[in-house]
């Protein structure tokens, strides 16, 4: 049985993907700016994508999301373990993702290979810069 | 602007080179593709070589696509008729190497800007960028080059975008002021057209956009890079290697409220049905909806049912994604998510 859609109205339009994305850059852009020039940079070419987690895992050097599909050819989303609290949140919002079945929007600059000292391998994988629970 | 607008002009005239659109119904290339640079311009200007490489490396960050650098052009194989036959997927020419900018594109054979009998029509005199779309390469393969980047620039240096707008032609993209629903509001000659092969919704941010100073958009004519809606329109135009129906929205559920999922394309700003479309929502193998979400607001009985989606592209390829969607009575959710989400989500 199909039915209107019962996400219109201002929930409806907070939680499209573009309203997100702009709420989040800006959010982003902000951070960056309030931090100082050296962070601008980074953020440059950083770009949020929509994930549908498929698993989280943890190794030595790094902990890992990933996503079911693809974004020329990256699908892991990892962060060094070198800063166990930020790991620590990475995890809980991925684990808190695949528990509730809820969507993951991560921000990452595809230009950013410095993962692969962790593992994360160029060709799939890139550093994850932020990530939320839709 | 008026270098723009003359760009624009010429990429109008131009048959089988830049012309207005979105996407281009030029076909696609594969998702491998060898770009090289004619004449001397690998070893006379090296950095601007280097910078373009780099440039398009945003296109192989968004979608499936794999930009083979093969540094200078492969001379010409002279074929049985007489004609060359270049094998570089995109050749690019640059100014102030050893190959002209301007004029007739070298090449015996080679069609381009020859008028019906034969003669050279002076439509490339200008400098002035274009490049061919994917469907051109086999009839332009006895050209020199099939893509023609301009320094142009400022201050700074040329422009990302405008190497990022050439080659979006070379992809496939046309020019996203040229749609029919165009809608800043702006008079500016040459805004607006009638392409509706539309991707995503129309994006003013967009590289494929030329410069429109006076409605606040500098198109191809900036340093802004790829926008969102460009990287999803390269993502569905090259897909992945394993194409997943991609989608957002809950499927661990409470007894008692809806479920509602809807395409992450759509949901990106991507265009249904002209970039996506035939979608299957399946429950437990039972078409539920052929629309771009599923919505659906009670389940007689808590429990585990599969999910599959599909849809097609514009092109008529297939995504599939296979999943479940758990529907959980009001203790065992408070159990298996919210309760242990409770206990995971403080900051560490």
């Amino acid at each position: 049985m199909n039915t209107q859609s019962n996400e219109s109205g201002i929930f409806g339009f907070l939680r499209s993907r573009r309203v997100f994305r702009k709420v989040t850059s800006f959010i982003a852009a902000s951070a960056a700016l309030a931090i100082g020039a050296l962070a601008a940079p980074a953020w440059a070419s950083s770009t949020w994508i929509s994930c549908t987690p498929v698993n989280t895992a943890t190794y030595q050097s790094r902990v890992h999301v990933k996503c079911a599909a693809s974004v020329g050819g990256v699908s892991y989303f990892a962060a060094s373990t070198s800063d166990w609290a930020y790991v620590a949140r990475i995890l809980s919002i991925g684990e808190s993702a695949l528990l509730g079945g809820r969507t993951l929007d991560i921000l990452y600059d595809p230009a950013d290979l410095s993962g692969a000292s962790i593992g994360c391998a160029t060709v799939d994988c890139r550093l994850i810069q932020g990530i939320a629970i839709r | 602007m008026r270098i723009a607008l003359a760009i624009g002009a010429l990429a109008l005239l131009l048959p089988g080179a830049s012309r207005a659109g979105v996407y281009w119904q030029n076909g696609v290339r594969s998702s491998s593709i060898s770009v090289c640079f004619v004449g001397d311009a690998v070893t006379s200007r090296p950095a601007r070589v280097q910078q373009v490489i780099s440039f398009i490396r945003e296109y192989e960050w968004a979608a499936n696509i794999h930009f083979a650098y093969t540094g200078t052009c492969a001379a010409s194989v002279r074929q049985p008729n007489g004609n060359d036959y270049y094998s570089g997927d995109v050749r690019v020419v640059i100014p102030n190497t050893s190959v002209s900018f301007t004029g007739m594109v070298p090449g015996v054979g080679c069609p381009l800007f020859l008028d019906s009998s034969g003669h050279y029509n002076h439509q490339n005199d200008g400098f002035g960028s274009w490049s061919n779309a994917p469907n051109d390469l086999e009839a332009n393969r006895a050209c020199q080059y099939n893509l023609k980047l301009g320094d142009d620039g400022d201050a700074r240096g040329p422009y990302l975008n405008h190497t990022l707008h050439e080659f979006g032609h070379a992809l496939g993209l046309a020019h996203e002021h040229s749609r029919a629903d165009a809608n800043a509001p702006c008079t500016e000659a040459g805004y607006g057209g009638s392409l509706t092969s539309y991707i995503t919704t129309y994006d003013r941010a967009s590289v494929m956009h030329y410069k429109f100073s006076s409605c606040g958009i500098n198109g191809n004519y900036d340093d802004t890079g790829l926008s969102p809606e460009d990287r999803l329109s390269v993502h569905i135009l090259y897909p992945e290697s394993t194409p997943v129906a991609e989608f957002v929205g809950t499927t661990v559920i409470p007894w008692g409220s809806g479920l509602y999922l809807r395409s992450a394309w759509v949901d990106e700003g991507g265009e249904s049905p002209q970039a996506v479309q035939n979608f299957r929502w399946r429950l437990n193998g039972s078409l539920e909806s052929t629309d771009t979400y599923l919505s659906r607001s009670f389940f007689f009985f808590p429990g585990s049912y599969s999910l599959d989606v599909d849809y097609e592209d514009l092109l008529g390829r297939s995504y599939s994604y296979h999943g479940t969607v758990q529907v959980l009575a009001a203790g065992d959710y408070a159990r298996q998510v919210t309760t242990p989400i409770a206990a995971r989500l403080p900051l560490l």
